[in-house]
């Protein structure tokens, strides 16, 4: 990853990161404003960050960051806005029983999955981007796909190819 | 049901949001300014990065080489720029500014050479109970000591001192410089190779950093008005370059007043202090 430049991975991530943020509950704009401060601040630490094995973890854990500290200054409950946000998503949705669970997932859950199974984050880089402990983020998605009736995956061995 | 259904729906449920148009030369313009204006970072924003950067080195010190963090402690003669003061000089301090990517590097300050520190301030007080650490940011600015204090939380008191060391020298207008000569000091300072930042002050913002300076003297602050403040230029210039060379070069010019050494080293033997006056200070606070 190291050899990278920074503009291959801007031009090959910035979509995705932005996607990734309004599943997880964002706001279009917001998702937008978040990509970009994450990605701004990339650039200035690309030494550093170019040669992690996932550049685009750091990414999605600074812009994850910054749109819950968004939802904070903002004092608004994610859930409201993850209800307006999954609405705009859903529009065209014709197979609506896995779409309608994670719709209705809480919050934190909903992030939890969205990380871990649309960026494909190990489960560190998901903790770290919610601000908590991985086994934290175990138990919540757990509980998610529990609730999904998702087959449960085993979350220790995730670990092992880390 | 499968976790493969679920990445399956949660890539289709992506694919109908519009996509996102980013700008990779809007972005790397983005950074130079942010490089120059150095502060424009969101306060709280930096500190989650901070923060979370932190957490980073406590679950995986492996794979997150930027949170491994090298020992950025350096002798003082090394600090050229103090941007806040942190009390006391812990190893869990120095755990936390050496991962922290705020923070540039750092050196120790004896509590018992307090007294050289210049110039005095209420971090030389804070001094006065234990050791601290001078600190250096990477972006140093107005909310550099607000990142810092909610990155260490109760670790450590931050005493910010952006307003005395931010810079290397600082060129006075006359109070009574036009505007054009403001204009053209300016021109030429952005013009200068030796310089690698400008931050003009205004004399609302000169107002702002004398309340600051004589936050104990309300009467003083009362009696006076930005207009009666001079105009200035606080200068960064690029490593190694010679700051009396600049300093001349400007002292000269039409409208400048004087052009004034901020910072020579933490302990300037040129410097020092009046002890009875920063004595007098301290046991106020």
């Amino acid at each position: 990853m190291g050899a990278l430049g920074f503009d291959e991975f801007y031009e090959s991530h910035f979509d995705r990161v932005g996607r990734a943020l309004v599943l997880a509950g964002a706001e279009r704009e917001v998702a937008r404003d978040a990509t970009q401060e994450a990605f701004t601040r990339a650039l200035r630490r690309w030494r550093k960050v170019g040669e992690m094995d996932r550049p685009d973890g750091w990414v999605y854990v600074v812009a994850m960051n910054q749109l819950r500290d968004h939802w904070r200054r903002a004092e608004r409950r994610a859930a409201e806005i993850d209800e307006t946000a999954l609405d705009n998503t859903s529009a065209v949705a014709t197979r609506l029983s896995l779409r309608e669970a994670i719709a209705t997932l809480p919050p934190r859950q909903r992030q939890a999955v969205v990380l871990r199974y649309f960026a494909d984050l190990p489960l560190a880089d998901v903790a770290d981007a919610m601000g908590c402990a991985t086994g934290t983020v175990k138990a919540t998605l757990h509980h998610a796909l529990q609730s999904m009736r998702v087959d449960l995956e085993d979350l220790e061995d995730d670990d092992a190819d880390r | 049901m499968q976790i493969d259904e679920l990445r399956g729906e949660l890539t289709s449920l992506a694919d109908e949001i519009p996509p996102f148009e980013g700008d990779v030369r809007q972005l790397h313009r983005r950074a130079r300014r942010r490089r120059v204006v150095g502060s424009a970072v969101a306060v709280a924003l930096a500190v989650v990065v901070a923060v979370s950067t932190v957490a980073i080195a406590r679950h995986d010190n492996g794979r997150a080489r930027i949170a491994a963090g090298p020992d950025k402690e350096v002798s003082p003669d090394q600090i050229t720029h103090v941007d806040a003061i942190v009390v006391p000089a812990t190893p869990v301090v120095k755990a936390a500014l050496d991962a922290s990517p705020l923070v540039t590097k750092y050196a120790r300050v004896p509590q018992s050479d307090r007294w050289k520190l210049q110039p005095p301030s209420d971090g030389l007080c804070a001094l006065g109970t234990s050791d601290g650490y001078a600190v250096d940011g990477v972006a140093p600015g107005a909310n550099f000591a607000e990142d810092l204090t909610r990155l260490l939380r109760d670790q450590a008191r931050v005493l910010d001192q952006s307003d005395r060391f931010s810079a290397d020298l600082e060129v006075f207008m006359k109070v009574t410089a036009s505007s054009h000569d403001v204009q053209s000091v300016q021109t030429a300072l952005n013009a200068d190779p030796d310089i690698l930042s400008v931050r003009h002050l205004s004399k609302a913002d000169a107002y702002a950093v004398f309340k600051r300076e004589f936050a104990d003297q309300p009467d003083l602050v009362k009696s006076t008005k930005a207009s009666g403040l001079p105009e200035s230029f606080r200068v960064i210039l690029k490593s190694g370059r010679s700051v009396s060379a600049v300093v001349l070069r400007y002292q000269g010019l039409a409208g400048v007043d004087s052009a004034i050494t901020l910072f020579r080293g933490l302990f300037d033997p040129s410097l020092l202090p009046i002890p009875s006056q920063t004595a007098t200070a301290c046991t106020n606070g």
